[in-house]
C-alpha cells in the first residue's frame, strides 16, 4: 500500500524529482572535485614539480599518544616571542591556524595562541620545497600545528597581529590536530568589533544562538578569552579579599528538602523514593554557620532558579557569591564590609586585569566602569525623591520597577558619576519576612540592595536572629510556621546579630564590563530554553 | 567749511508746558565767537586770562551745586567718614535682615567634583562661617579616575578638617555637600541632574553657597557691596585660569592693592565672601609657602585662617 502510494507520488512529481536529482548529482560532483583539490595537493605534488626535497619537514603528526618526549624542542609562548628575538635563533611554537593565504611561492599564516597572534611566512627556498608551501596553505583553519621557525624582526609593523614587530620564518611545520574544513562559524566573524558608528566595517555577525551552539569555537575569540579570565579574577578577588577580612569559606548543600526562599521557583529532583529541591540560595546554611560561631563566612557555588524568565539578565543556574557576617551593634558594619569588598574588587580588576578589559573593549564598545571610594550609599527615600524630581510618580513603599531602577541608575550616574552604589533602608513591606525592621520607622527595614550600571546585583539585610520575633514576623506575612520550623529552630540556641547578601558572578562580570547579555559571561549558560552544550 | 542756508526759516513752535526749560547749551560758544570778533584789539594774555576766569567761575558754580546736593541727601561732607557711615548703614541693614530663617527648600544636596590639586578651601571656610546657622554635612569620596598618587598631605589634611564633627548648640538646618575627588580640569558642582546643568568654577560654588546660606552673610544686599565683591570674585576667577606665575602676578598685585592694610576685604569687620574666595585660591596657589606672596596678603591670610578654619 505504502509503496504503491509512493510510486504514484513519484510519478506525479517525476519532473520535480528529476530536477532534484540533477541538482544532487551536480552537488556531489562538485564535492568530489573539492575533495580532489584538497587531497590533490599532497597526492599530486610529485607530478607538480618533481622531487620534494623537504619531505621530512612537514606533514601530519602521528596522533600524540605520549610515545616520545621530544624535550629538545624549545617551545616559546607567542606573547613572549619578542623577548626571544635576538637571543634565540630558532624556536618552536604551537598554535592554531587563524588565517592562511597562499600566493605562488609564498604562504602567509597567522598563528593564534589564546589571545596572541603572530605572522608566519613559509616561502620556497633551498630548504623549503614548493610542495611544503602548498601543504601549509591547505591546512584548514583552526587546526593545531607545531611550527619550528626563525624569529625575524620586521621593519614595517604588522597591524593585523598582536606581535607587530616580528614574524616567524618557518623551517618545519606539522599538523597536530586537524580541524574540519567547514566551520560552523568563522572566528574572524565572531571576533569582529561591534562598532555601530563605522559605516566601512563589515557587518557580518554571528548570532547568539549559533555562538552558544558552537561554544567551543566561540570561546576562542580574544574577547571571550578575556571575559572568562576576568571572571576567574572576580572569583579570585572575592575569595582573597574576604579571606583577608577574616572570612571563612564554607560549602553548602545544593540538594535540599525544602525551598529556602519563598517556595516558588525551585527545581524538583527525584531523591530515591521522595523528591528534593535544588538550592535557590545558600542563605539558611550561611546563617546556620553564623549561629555555629564562624563569625564571618562566604561561599562560592551554583544556585538554581526555576524562573521562566527569558531576559538578558536571568539564568536558571548561576554561580552565587554569598557572604554572611555577624556584627556588634549596627548592620552598617556589614554594609561597609560588603561595600569595601566591592571597591577593592573593582580596584583589583582595574589594576590587574587591564589587558583583559581592553581586549573586551576592542570587540564590544563599552564605557570603563566608574566607582567611588568609599562607595556611595543612599537611602531608599532619597532615591524615591530623585525619581520624583525626574517626574516619576511612585508610592513611598513601592518597590523599584525595572525601568525606574534603570532611570535611577542614570540619575545617580549623572549626579555622582558612579556605576556602583548602595541603596539602604528599603520599605519593610517589599522585603522577606526574616528582614529586621528599622528601629526608628516601622515602615522601613534594615535592608539594602547594591547596583551596578543601574541593575541590581545584590540584595541583603539584617536578618532577624530572635526566634520569637521571627515567628511573629512570619505570622504577619501569613507564612506556615511548620514549613519553616527548621529555620526558626536554628536560632533557639543563641545567635549573634548578623547580616549578609549574595551576588551573581555572571551578572557582576556582565555589568562590570558593560555587556548586554548575561549569556556572554556564562561559559555554558542555562536558561529556560537551553540545556546544551 | 561750506556755509549752509538755514534749513528752517522762522517758525513758531508751540512748546509744551509739561517739560523743563533748558538754557541754550551753546550760549558760551556764541558769546566767545562774538567776543573774538570784538576783542581783536586785546592782547593774547588778556584773552587767556578771560578764559581762565570763566572756567574758575564755572568750577565754583559746580562746587556749590554739589554741596547743595550733598546737603539735600544728608551726606556728611567729610570724605574720610563716609565709609564709616556707609558701614553703619550696612550694619543697620544687616541687623534688619539678620536671623532670617534659612529657606530649607534651597538646601538640595550638591555634589562637587574636584581634582585633588584644586582643594576647595572655600567650602571649609563656609562650613566654619555658617556653623551657628547652617550645617554643611560634608562627605568625601574618591572617584575611580583618581589614583593614590594624586593625593598628598594637604588633601588628607583638608579631608580630615572638612569631615570633622563640629560642636553644634542646636539642631540646625543641614545642607549635604558631597565632595568627589575626580579627574576634572575645572571644579564643578551638580545639584539635581534632572533640573539643572552642572555649574563650573569654584567661584560660582562660592556664590551659590553664599546665596543659600544664612541671610546675614548675603553679599548682594546693595549695589555697592555686590559690585565690590563681584569684582574681587572675578579677579579670583581669572587668577584660577592662569597657569604661570608671570600671568598671575598682575591679578595678585590687584588683590593685594584691594586689601591694602585692612583686616578684611571691603574694610569689613568680619569674614566676607571676598575673603573666602581670595584665601581659597591663594592657599591653593602657594600651598604653605606664604612668603612668596605680597606681605599684606600673607599677613591677612594668617590672621583670617582661624576664622575660616584652615
Amino acid at each position: 500500500m505504502v509503496t504503491e502510494e509512493t510510486a504514484a507520488n513519484s510519478e506525479a512529481q517525476s519532473k520535480k524529482a528529476a530536477k532534484k536529482q540533477a541538482a544532487k548529482a551536480e552537488k556531489a560532483a562538485k564535492k568530489a572535485e573539492h575533495k580532489a583539490t584538497e587531497h590533490g595537493t599532497t597526492e599530486n605534488q610529485d607530478e607538480a614539480s618533481g622531487e620534494d626535497y623537504s619531505k621530512d619537514k612537514y606533514g601530519h603528526c602521528k596522533m600524540i599518544q605520549s610515545a616520545e618526549k621530544l624535550s629538545e624542542r624549545n617551545f616559546v609562548p607567542v606573547h613572549q616571542l619578542g623577548e626571544s628575538l635576538g637571543t634565540q635563533s630558532s624556536v618552536w611554537v604551537r598554535g592554531r591556524i587563524h588565517t592562511s593565504r597562499c600566493k605562488g611561492k609564498q604562504c602567509f599564516i597567522v598563528l593564534r595562541q589564546q589571545s596572541s597572534t603572530v605572522q608566519v611566512l613559509i616561502s620556497v627556498n633551498e630548504n623549503i620545497s614548493k610542495q611544503m608551501v602548498k601543504f601549509s596553505g591547505s591546512i584548514p583553519r583552526e587546526s593545531i600545528v607545531d611550527i619550528h621557525a626563525n624569529i625575524i624582526k620586521v621593519d614595517q609593523k604588522i597591524e593585523s597581529c598582536t606581535e607587530k614587530d616580528l614574524e616567524l620564518h618557518a623551517i618545519e611545520i606539522y599538523v597536530v590536530s586537524q580541524a574540519k574544513a567547514q566551520l560552523p562559524l568563522q572566528i574572524e566573524d565572531a571576533a569582529r568589533p561591534e562598532k555601530k558608528d563605522d559605516p566601512d566595517s563589515l557587518n557580518i555577525r554571528v548570532n547568539q544562538d549559533t555562538r552558544l551552539d558552537n561554544r567551543v569555537l566561540d570561546l576562542r575569540t580574544p574577547a571571550n578569552q578575556a571575559i572568562f579570565r576576568l571572571e576567574a579574577g572576580v572569583c579570585k578577588l572575592f575569595r582573597d579579599i574576604l579571606a583577608n577580612k577574616g572570612f571563612v569559606e564554607i560549602h553548602t548543600p545544593k540538594i535540599i528538602s525544602a525551598a529556602s526562599e519563598g517556595g516558588a521557583n525551585v527545581f524538583t529532583v527525584s531523591y530515591f523514593k521522595e523528591s528534593a529541591y535544588l538550592a535557590q540560595s545558600p542563605q539558611l546554611y550561611k546563617q546556620m554557620a553564623i549561629a555555629a560561631d564562624f563569625d564571618r563566612v562566604f561561599t562560592v557555588g551554583a544556585v538554581f532558579r526555576a524562573e521562566d524568565s527569558n531576559t538578558h539578565r536571568h539564568l536558571t543556574e548561576f554561580v552565587g557569591l554569598d557572604l554572611e557576617m555577624a556584627f556588634k551593634y549596627h548592620y552598617h558594619e556589614v554594609l561597609e564590609t560588603i561595600g569595601n569588598t566591592f571597591t577593592e574588587m573593582f580596584k583589583g580588576l582595574r589594576d590587574n586585569y587591564a589587558n583583559e578589559i581592553t581586549a573586551v573593549g576592542q570587540q564590544y564598545n563599552v564605557e570603563p566602569f566608574k566607582f567611588l571610594e568609599p562607595p556611595l550609599r543612599l537611602e531608599f527615600h532619597q532615591a524615591v525623591q530623585m525619581l520624583r524630581e525626574a517626574g516619576i510618580e511612585m508610592d513611598d513603599e513601592e518597590d523599584l520597577s525595572t525601568p525606574n531602577e534603570k532611570l535611577l541608575g542614570r540619575l545617580i550616574k549623572a549626579k555622582y558619576d558612579t556605576d556602583f552604589y548602595m541603596l539602604d533602608k528599603f520599605p519593610l513591606a517589599i522585603r522577606p519576612f526574616y528582614t529586621m525592621p528599622d528601629p526608628n520607622n516601622p515602615k522601613y527595614s534594615n535592608s539594602y540592595d547594591m547596583f551596578m550600571r543601574g541593575e541590581e546585583i545584590l540584595s541583603g539585610a539584617q536578618r532577624i536572629h530572635d526566634p520569637e520575633y521571627l515567628v511573629e514576623r512570619a505570622k504577619h506575612h501569613a507564612i506556615d510556621i511548620s514549613k519553616i520550623a527548621a529555620y526558626i529552630e536554628a536560632f533557639r540556641f543563641g545567635c549573634p546579630p548578623h547580616a549578609g547578601g549574595g551576588i551573581g558572578m555572571e551578572r557582576v562580570v556582565m555589568l562590570y564590563l558593560g555587556l548586554d547579555n548575561i549569556r556572554k559571561t556564562s561559559m555554558f549558560p542555562r536558561d529556560p530554553k537551553r540545556l546544551t552544550p | 567749511m561750506y556755509s549752509l542756508k538755514p534749513i528752517l526759516t522762522q517758525q513758531n513752535i508751540d512748546l509744551p508746558s509739561c517739560m523743563y526749560k533748558m538754557k541754550p547749551v551753546n550760549s558760551n560758544i556764541i558769546e566767545n565767537s562774538c567776543n573774538s570778533k570784538n576783542n581783536s584789539e586785546k592782547s593774547e594774555v588778556e584773552l587767556l586770562e578771560d578764559r581762565q576766569n570763566r572756567i574758575l567761575q564755572k568750577l565754583d558754580e559746580l562746587k556749590q551745586t554739589l554741596l547743595s546736593m550733598r546737603g539735600d541727601l544728608n551726606v556728611c561732607s567729610k570724605p574720610a567718614q563716609q565709609n564709616i557711615q556707609n558701614q553703619q548703614q550696612q550694619k543697620a541693614a544687616k541687623v534688619k535682615i539678620q536671623r532670617k530663617p534659612i529657606d530649607v527648600n534651597n538646601l538640595a544636596e550638591i555634589v562637587v567634583n574636584v581634582h585633588p590639586k584644586n582643594i576647595p578651601y572655600s567650602i571649609l571656610a563656609f562650613r566654619n562661617l555658617f556653623k551657628d546657622r547652617l550645617f554643611l554635612d560634608v562627605e568625601v569620596f574618591t572617584h575611580s579616575s583618581i589614583s593614590n598618587a594624586d593625593f598628598n598631605d594637604l588633601t588628607r589634611d583638608f579631608t580630615d578638617k572638612i569631615t570633622k564633627k563640629l560642636d553644634y548648640v542646636e539642631k540646625l538646618p543641614a545642607l549635604k555637600v558631597t565632595i568627589i575627588w575626580k579627574d576634572v580640569e575645572t571644579t564643578q558642582f551638580i545639584s539635581s541632574p534632572s533640573k539643572f546643568i552642572p555649574v563650573y568654577g569654584e567661584i560660582n560654588i562660592i556664590r551659590y553657597l553664599n546665596r543659600v546660606g544664612p541671610s546675614e552673610h548675603y553679599y548682594e544686599t546693595d549695589h555697592f557691596q555686590a559690585n565690590y565683591h563681584d569684582q574681587v570674585l572675578d579677579v579670583c576667577y581669572q587668577l584660577s585660569k592662569k597657569h604661570s606665575d608671570k600671568e598671575r602676578q598682575q591679578y595678585i598685585q590687584h588683590l593685594s592693592q584691594r586689601l591694602g592694610k585692612d583686616q578684611f576685604y571691603n574694610s569689613a569687620s568680619s569674614l566676607s565672601i571676598s575673603d573666602i574666595a581670595v584665601s581659597s585660591i591663594l592657599k591653593k596657589l602657594y600651598a604653605n609657602d606664604f612668603k612668596r606672596m605680597p606681605a599684606n596678603l600673607s599677613n591677612w591670610l594668617n590672621k583670617i585662617s582661624p576664622f575660616a578654619g584652615y
